[in-house]
């Protein structure tokens, strides 16, 4: 009797154990179902990708004004649509190699929390739908961009945005 | 209501009510400056009359009666033969209040100060008939001279006779200074826009309905497209290789004519986009006020305080043409209010107690209101008796916010802190005018809701500074715009003490340095270009404007031209560029990119680090890069000054020829395919130019094949570089490796 209430209660835990497994691999398939919309760009020869949720503008580059005493990786500021944005090299700013270089210019605004800023791009690729399933991990040295989106034709570098903007060179006061 | 009256009811209550603070102003420098009555009584008799015409001929009786009972009781001190008593301002200022509040009772049709503006005109009334002027609150031309010197005092406002005196209905102070402020709260209730900022607004109106018809026309372009698919797909199946050519050639021009039309409808937004925004920053400027309309109230505050507490003091305000917007204007009203109240009841000590102390009677009340980069700086400051450190601590102990031992390890700007605590008062008895412990909180809280700061500096005896700081959203500034390096920027104009127009033989050498004479004493001439990190290439024109900047010790700063004033709505700058000192804030010009308004201080800093630098930057060479897209030439301009390189750049062929015949240019780096003049052409040019024939060129080419190499080669050019192989060290690596072989 025991013995049986042993086996029991063993049995109970494998089938607990059982189905907690098929419901995380359900979880996880999910997930890799998951997709998210992205606006792909090209800067500096590389593509880029940004969730779509954080760009509030794209068009052409007009009117660049360069920043007095400013670095490199910021190109100037431009009003777009009555976005007045700082325009972000972002090759140049996260120390990428240089791949080539096209003569198409382009800014893409996006807003994180309110705050905006302009990244130029050589040239807009589209709006790309990439499963999550298609998202591996990259490591790059910088948390702006710690994964990458295998396609089909082309791997995107995503940008985090999020962590772009908190990045040291582009708060308020010098560090 | 009379008929007459309700059809242009708004703009009489406007006008009444701008008469009426014209009338209050006058009547206020009038009191504080006795030198300028001859000319304010003027202003003031066509104020009155005014008024008195436009109610009689709208039948508002009462008004145009207190008008007329006005000019009757003022008419002694217009003809000089009376003084302009304490009374006759009081009751002046009462009056001009009750017009404002009868006027509100007109447009509401009701029966609102109708009573006060009767017992107004009785009491002018009876002032005009009184032989006797009562006690004088200023001083006449016929007064002792030691009177008048201290009278002389610019903005003085002085005790008069006790409160006991005072007319019976008089409002309390309270009372009197919402209605002061209440004056700023019409004015900003309606807007004067000038016809030049409305023409600018009807011509960004134009250009909507022109694109209007743009893209209506585009409407009719995809409805004739349309019509042709539509036909294509009910003409059915086709047959036979002919028809099927037809059918793609069909095709192939309407897809011609969408990409057409999608350039065009691009051309279109951009268009609308920037218009829009331009609308918008017009938009935006109308909305922005002189701090000037804070003038009125806080003299009056000042005043009231004076007469509430029988001190004597002055009050002179700087900054009144900064523009600020309405929200915030109206904001930061009250925080002031407070603080000069608190100010003329706390700080400033009694007459008897400044002459004891060798201070002038009148206590010294200064408000400055200044734009800094993107902060609005008021500071208000005043020469009395400063802070009391110890009876801070002393209060705050008692009042059970600190224990004795924390109030011994506070220091001083820790117990200037303890004011802003609610409740706080240092004052033993509780009066209309401070006592209550609620101002500085006020202050306090107010600044806090506006994301600014509050500093209070004190030195015993010599009096106590507040420093309220709040952003600015919006805010139009009158700038200098210059030129430099192709470049426009703007300088806040108030921060420039000084502009020259010297010939180049005015300018003198010291040592490595070119100086200017300025009151006799030598100046440093420093470029604009180099204080913003670039150099400066070309010649300096024949007469060279060189400003110095208030403070700027012995630096004068040259730049290539002068563009005239301009009024600007600046906007604060981006995050990622409030680091950079050398920004001050952001306009955008309409029609025009953005421009960036320097930092005076920013600049005065740089000045120094680069006297030292000058020599070195002298040694630079200059490359010239020629390329039609802009990205290309901020990167390379990026790249080749890392590489320690001064950069030049030139969006098309011909300019850099231009350049290149003009200037000290050592090499050339030019796109391929470039508008007006390409690179192969430029290159031919350069070569058949004697003073040009031995430049190095760099092609710099998006075309990859080995045809377009040997071309450019074939050309003369130095090397050829595909842009598509781009890296950044290979450049700099090509550039120093040409620049050494044309050395030898």
């Amino acid at each position: 009797m025991a013995e049986e209430q042993v086996s029991g209660a063993e049995e109970i835990s494998r089938l607990l154990a059982e189905r907690a497994a098929q419901l995380a691999r359900r979880e996880l398939d999910d997930d890799k179902a998951a997709v998210l919309p992205h606006v792909a760009f090209q800067a500096a020869g590389q593509p880029f990708a940004v969730p779509l949720r954080y760009v509030v503008h794209a068009s052409r580059l007009r009117h660049l004004t360069p920043i007095p005493g400013g670095p490199p990786y910021l190109l100037g500021i431009c009003a777009l649509a009555g976005h007045l944005v700082s325009v972000l090299d972002v090759a140049a700013f996260l120390g990428l190699r240089q791949r080539g270089l096209s003569d198409v210019a382009c800014c893409l605004v996006v807003s994180v929390q309110g705050r905006e800023l302009g990244l130029c791009a050589e040239q807009l690729l589209g709006i790309e739908d990439i499963p999550a399933a298609k998202v591996a991990p990259f490591l790059s040295g910088s948390a702006a961009i710690s994964q990458v989106a295998m396609m089909e034709k082309l791997q995107l570098l995503i940008l985090d945005l999020p962590q772009l903007l908190s990045d040291a060179r582009l708060t308020e006061e010098p560090s | 209501m009379d008929d007459l009256l309700r059809e242009v009811i708004d703009i009489f209550v406007a006008e009444a009510r701008e008469q009426a603070d014209r009338i209050a102003q006058a009547l206020l420098t009038m009191e504080q400056q006795p030198a300028s009555i001859a000319k304010e009584i003027e202003e003031l008799y066509r104020q009155a009359h005014s008024l008195k015409g436009s109610s009689a001929s709208l039948g508002v009786e009462e008004l145009s009666q207190l008008a007329h009972q006005l000019e009757s009781a003022l008419l002694p001190v217009r003809r000089q033969r009376g003084q302009l008593t304490a009374e006759l301002v009081d009751l002046g200022l009462q009056a001009m209040d009750a017009v404002k509040l009868r006027v509100a009772g007109l447009q509401a049709d009701n029966e609102l100060g109708l009573s006060d503006v009767q017992r107004l005109t009785n009491r002018f009334e009876q002032l005009a008939h009184s032989a006797q002027p009562e006690s004088p609150a200023t001083t006449d031309r016929t007064a002792d001279a030691a009177t008048e010197a201290r009278a002389g005092q610019a903005g003085s406002s002085r005790r008069a006779e006790p409160p006991a005196h005072r007319e019976a209905t008089r409002p309390t102070e309270d009372e009197q200074a919402e209605t002061a402020f209440a004056g700023t709260s019409e004015a900003a209730e309606s807007v004067r826009v000038s016809i030049d900022k409305l023409s600018a607004l009807v011509q960004h109106t134009d250009a909507l309905r022109r694109l209007r018809g743009q893209l209506e026309h585009h409407q009719s372009e995809v409805t004739t497209m349309l019509r042709g698919l539509e036909k294509l797909v009910r003409s059915g199946p086709k047959q036979g290789e002919a028809q099927v050519k037809r059918i793609d050639e069909d095709l192939q021009h309407l897809v011609r004519g969408l990409r057409s039309l999608r350039r065009d409808l691009m051309d279109d937004i951009e268009g609308l986009q920037s218009t829009t925004g331009e609308l918008d920053d017009g938009l935006r400027a109308m909305q922005l006020l002189p701090a000037s309309l804070l003038s009125q109230p806080l003299h009056r505050a000042v005043r009231e305080a004076c007469r509430s507490t029988g001190k004597e003091a002055t009050l002179q305000l700087d900054g009144e043409d900064v523009f600020l917007d309405r929200t915030l204007l109206e904001a930061i009203k009250t925080p002031l209010l407070h603080v000069v109240r608190n100010a003329v009841d706390h700080g400033i000590e009694p007459v008897e107690v400044r002459e004891a102390v060798g201070k002038p009677a009148a206590g010294q009340l200064r408000i400055n209101i200044e734009q800094r980069g993107s902060q609005v700086e008021l500071t208000v400051t005043d020469d009395g008796r400063g802070l009391d450190v110890v009876r801070i601590r002393e209060v705050a102990q008692q009042r059970g916010l600190l224990s004795a031992k924390e109030a011994a390890l506070l220091d001083e700007n820790e117990s200037y802190q303890l004011l802003l605590r609610p409740g706080f008062s240092t004052k033993e008895e509780i009066t209309a005018l401070s006592g209550r412990g609620v101002g500085l909180d006020v202050v306090s809280t107010t600044v806090r809701k506006l994301h600014g700061t509050l500093g209070i500096e004190s030195a015993p005896g010599a009096g106590t500074t507040f420093t309220i700081s709040v952003p600015l959203t919006v805010a139009a500034s009158r700038v200098l715009m210059l030129e430099e390096q192709d470049h426009t920027f703007a300088l806040p104009l108030p921060a420039i003490a000084r502009i020259a127009l010297p010939r180049r033989e005015e300018l003198a050498t010291l040592g490595s340095q070119t100086v200017f004479y300025i009151d006799g004493q030598p100046h440093t001439v420093l470029r604009l270009s180099k204080l913003i990190g670039q150099t400066h290439t070309g010649e300096a024109p024949a007469r060279q404007p060189l400003l110095q900047l208030r403070g700027s010790g012995g630096v004068v700063i040259a730049c290539d031209r002068l563009r005239g004033e301009a009024d600007l709505v600046l906007r604060p700058l981006p995050i990622e560029l409030r680091r950079y000192p050398l920004l001050s804030s952001v306009a955008i010009v309409p029609s025009g990119p953005a421009l960036f308004v320097l930092s005076p201080q920013g600049l005065l800093a740089t000045a120094t680090s680069l006297r030292l630098a000058q020599e070195n930057l002298s040694r630079r060479r200059t490359v010239l890069v020629a390329d039609d897209s802009i990205t290309t030439r901020s990167l390379l301009r990026s790249v080749l000054e890392g590489g320690g390189y001064r950069v030049r750049t030139a969006s098309d062929g011909d300019e850099a020829l231009r350049i290149a015949r003009s200037e000290r240019i050592d090499l050339v780096v030019s796109d391929v395919r470039m508008p007006r003049l390409d690179g192969i052409g430029l290159l031919l040019r350069l070569r058949g130019d004697a003073r040009t024939s031995r430049l190095p060129l760099v092609l710099f080419s998006g075309a990859q094949s080995e045809e377009d190499r040997l071309r450019g080669l074939a050309a003369g050019a130095s090397a050829y570089l595909a842009k598509s192989d781009f890296e950044r060290g290979q450049l700099v690596d090509v550039v120093t490796q040409l620049l050494k072989e044309e050395a030898t």
